[in-house]
């Protein structure tokens, strides 16, 4: 059997182009940024408009430049490997090919040699010698050729540990995401990867599979929040997909909880009253998602406590109240425009709160502002999405039941 | 005083150029993704990712704003070359 040695995997030339590709990338974005500088300084675009856009010019992130060097970096160190890795390649296969060849040639001189060694001939005993030595040179060729192959990927191997420092290096230059968000990102990975991975094998009859449903449904919630706090904070995502994540994934009662997180940690430090003007107190983004967390944590304690306990009747001579309005007319209920002023009063009530979460939002910040723009979009969607789906379900029946149907004729 | 010493069409073709970078900007971590095979079996093809995409939310917002930029020198180049156009054609220079 012919022992093939591995190949050493890869293309130089698809590391050309795409180092070619980033060198031509990173002029462009070099001389992109210095026609943005020029503009800039008003030094070629002096008016009105030119002032105008320069203002926009300013809010650019001052990044372009450390852009520019990781691309030019990875560019210059992507073609010394891609050199390294053409030569380590012809290296290989010219010792497999050396190595395939010894092989056949060691395996039948050796044939040859233990047949001389067996024959009864004198003649043929007489080639054993020379058999064995061309065996053994054979042999030879053989280490040789792994030697080779060995040292290839060696030189390859070394190469590749170079290469991957130098781009290390190059990326140790201050561009890098906020740790958090960076700590937020990977929860959203693998939280997303549990809720997507473990849905379908909950959905096997199988009891072990069906323990997980708990964790999956969990991993979902977590994944909706923290894509909440991803858009709210970051601008990561939109508030669309979001509401209808709300609501398609989770489920009404998980977007529930999320919502009441989030606008929890809207409220975070500030005062509750919207009498009191002026800022409040401002909270780093992780402090005010666990006084969120604390806050609702608390609220649903509480809640849970008061469910217990029993309602006080009231007293003999005061008589239970009954809504006017169930009386009717007749019974002295309310006429039609106390109905109108009822239903004002409670719409009222519900834009205060509204515009008080609002308010204790806007002192607390822009990222509390946002994540409260994350709350309503997430109780939105959850509270859109039973209509939207049913919508949805019926126009999907009614073009199956028109696919099945026979076409009209014109 | 206005002095201008770019002309519009240049800044039309900023505009292009800087949606090209957007475009690149955002999609430099696929390219490397998509790449990354090539550079063999070793730690090179990971650090290249890294490099070019470890940096989500920065990388968001430049793109977002060398698009806005972009969109802007753009609609600028425009509306130049079309005012240039009407003031060659009041002075009676070649009309387009």
């Amino acid at each position: 059997m012919t022992v093939l040695l591995a190949p050493l995997p890869g293309s130089p030339e698809v590391v050309e182009a795409l180092a070619a590709s980033l060198r031509l990338q990173a002029q462009r974005l070099a001389t992109a940024h210095l026609q943005l500088l020029d503009v800039r300084a008003g030094a070629v675009w002096d008016s009105p408009a030119g002032a105008a856009f320069a203002a926009r010019v300013r809010c650019l992130p001052p990044v372009v430049d450390r852009v520019v060097q990781r691309c030019a970096g990875a560019a210059r160190e992507l073609l010394a490997l891609a050199a390294v890795l053409r030569e380590c390649q012809s290296a290989c296969e010219r010792a497999s090919r050396a190595h395939t060849e010894a092989v056949a040639v060691r395996d039948r001189f050796g044939e040859l040699m233990a047949l001389a060694e067996a024959s009864g001939s004198p003649a043929e005993q007489a080639r054993a010698p020379a058999y064995r030595a061309r065996m053994v040179r054979a042999a030879g060729e053989v280490e040789a050729s792994l030697g080779e192959h060995a040292r290839a990927w060696s030189r390859f191997r070394e190469a590749d540990g170079r290469c991957a420092r130098a781009l290390g290096a190059l990326g140790r230059d201050g561009l890098h995401d906020p740790w958090h968000y960076d700590a937020l990102t990977t929860a959203r990975a693998v939280t997303g990867s549990i809720a997507t991975n473990g849905g379908p094998l909950v959905a096997v009859p199988v009891p072990a599979l069906k323990a997980l449903a708990p964790a999956v449904a969990v991993a979902g919630v977590l994944e909706l929040g923290v894509e909440a706090v991803l858009w709210g904070a970051y601008g990561d995502g939109s508030g669309r997909a979001l509401a209808a994540r709300a609501g398609a994934v989770v489920g009404v009662s998980a977007a529930g909880r999320v919502a009441t997180w989030l606008k929890a940690s809207a409220r975070a430090g500030g005062v509750t009253s919207s009498l009191v003007a002026g800022p409040s107190s401002r909270l780093a983004l992780g402090a005010r998602l666990r006084a969120g967390a604390e806050d609702t944590l608390a609220r649903s304690a509480m809640v849970s406590r008061l469910r217990g306990v029993k309602p006080t009747p009231p007293p003999p001579n005061i008589a239970p109240f009954v809504h006017r309005q169930a009386l009717g007319p007749a019974g002295g209920g309310a006429s039609l425009p106390v109905a109108l002023r009822l239903r004002e009063a409670a719409r009222e009530r519900v834009l205060r709160a509204f515009l008080d979460d609002w308010r204790v939002a806007t002192r607390n910040g822009r990222q509390a502002q946002a994540l409260l723009g994350g709350a309503w979009a997430v109780r939105a969607g959850a509270t859109a999405y039973p209509h939207v789906g049913t919508l949805a379900d019926q126009r999907g029946a009614e073009r199956g039941a028109g696919e099945d149907s026979p076409a009209p004729r014109p | 005083m206005t002095q201008i010493r770019v002309s519009a069409e240049a800044v039309r073709q900023l505009g292009e150029r800087l949606a090209d970078l957007a475009a690149f900007v955002a999609d430099a971590p696929r390219a490397a993704r998509d790449d990354a095979w090539a550079l063999g079996p070793g730690d090179s093809g990971a650090a290249l990712e890294a490099l070019l995409g470890d940096w989500e939310h920065q990388r968001r917002q430049l793109a977002q704003h060398l698009d806005d930029l972009a969109a802007a020198a753009r609609d600028a180049g425009a509306a130049s070359l079309r005012a240039e156009a009407r003031a060659g054609a009041v002075v009676g220079g070649p009309t387009p």
